[in-house]
């Protein structure tokens, strides 16, 4: 009798676990689904807004053509705030935003600043009870008239939370560099999911520079 | 004596024809468990296999179009209709016309269920993505440019597509994806 229970349940786990495992190969399917949405969702993000940036610099060259006044986004606490005025809607602080594809200007949050946005510190917008999580953050919605994800779309909210992060990165300033300039934007663009098996983020970087001269 | 006899006996017991039935069937059945599981398995992996070839096409041609496109002529963006005729008043159609960077006119559309590229004005479509990718939707979106000049804008345009497998056990699994992009020629 007691060899017969054990055959059991020797063969009852091996069982669950290849039954448990197939489970989980499927959940990997849709994962990798949501990872490709939400790449593209953050890669869309950045572009956004360096199309904000682009057009901030054209707005510039239209206002003063041959200035070489184009500091990107003018902030009112760096020199040159007076031309902010200027470039109306373009003067664009560091700060937390949210974007879509329809917006001409980067939506506030009422997140507090995280300073440096390492991936564990852009993660905690997401995660409730952390110090820094963010309620302001809204779920992009599936328009499902085009296909695209947007803002208030109507009843159809994803998974699917985006975050814009502008910052001026701290590594340019002295002593590493000899001027600090406050010129150069990190553009840090984040979005995160909650999926079978926990939450995940997709980051991605980029750096402005106002190259460009009017 | 009679303790021999016994031994000679027990030397011949066995199994009854019922307990070995019995024993089969269970085997057979835990057999066949075990067997569908695997198949199941090899399944999921060729499903996985094919979700990911659909998922790499589709971004290639993501990524080919949105290079072109980043290093468009500017003021060349337009959705292009049926007849593949520039409609400047639209702002979003499924084939979008522009000027690429070596000044030949480009078309981008979706033919069937595959994204389809036009180079120049009297050439053939040439499908860009594969047979192991099934496109069910490509939709182009344009940003309303400015109503008057000086245009402030770059281009912004908007690529949204639904992708799927050609496989029929993985017709109810499609990717929806977006992205943008910014014209870099301003």
């Amino acid at each position: 009798m007691i060899e017969m229970i054990v055959a059991i349940s020797i063969i009852s786990v091996s069982l669950l676990g290849i039954l448990i495992l197939v489970n989980r190969a499927l959940g990997v399917n849709r994962l990798i689904a949501e990872q490709y949405t939400a790449t593209y969702l953050a890669s869309e993000g950045i572009e956004l807004v360096k199309n904000m940036f682009d057009h901030s610099f054209k707005v510039a060259a239209a206002a003063l053509p041959g200035s070489k006044d184009f500091y990107g986004w003018v902030d009112p606490s760096v020199p040159n705030a007076s031309s902010c005025p200027a470039l109306s809607t373009n003067c664009l602080q560091t700060g937390i935003y949210e974007v879509d594809y329809a917006d001409q200007a980067l939506r506030p949050t009422s997140c507090s600043s995280i300073g440096i946005p390492t991936k564990q510190a852009v993660r905690n917008l997401f995660i409730i009870g952390t110090s820094s999580y963010c309620n302001s953050l809204s779920y992009l919605d599936f328009d499902s008239g085009n296909g695209s994800f947007r803002y208030n779309a109507g009843a159809n909210p994803t998974k699917f939370k985006r975050v814009i992060i502008i910052d001026w990165p701290p590594e340019y300033t002295p002593p590493l560099f000899p001027v600090a300039t406050n010129l150069d934007y990190r553009v840090t663009s984040a979005v995160e999911w909650e999926s079978k098996g926990g939450k995940f983020t997709v980051q991605l970087e980029d750096y402005f520079l106002p190259w460009r001269i009017p | 004596m009679a303790n021999r006899k016994s031994q000679i006996a027990n030397r011949g017991a066995g199994f009854t024809i019922a307990e070995l039935l019995v024993a089969m069937g269970i085997f057979v059945i835990l057999i066949g468990i075990v067997t569908g599981i695997f198949i199941g398995g090899f399944r999921t992996q060729r499903s996985l296999v094919s979700l990911i070839a659909a998922n790499d096409n589709a971004g290639l041609a993501l990524e080919q179009m949105g290079r072109e496109m980043r290093t468009g002529v500017a003021a060349s963006f337009c959705i292009v209709d049926a007849s593949l005729i520039c409609n400047p008043s639209s702002t979003q159609g499924s084939a979008i016309g522009f000027t690429n960077a070596e000044a030949i006119p480009i078309v981008y559309r979706l033919d069937g269920t595959a994204i389809s590229r036009r180079e120049g004005a009297s050439g053939s479509f040439e499908a860009i993505t594969g047979n192991n990718v099934v496109i069910r939707n490509l939709l182009f979106l344009l940003s309303t440019p400015p109503p008057a000049p000086p245009v402030t804008w770059p281009p912004r345009i908007t690529i949204t597509l639904s992708v799927g497998s050609p496989e029929a056990s993985l017709a109810n699994i499609v990717t929806n994806i977006q992205t943008t992009v910014s014209g870099r020629n301003l």
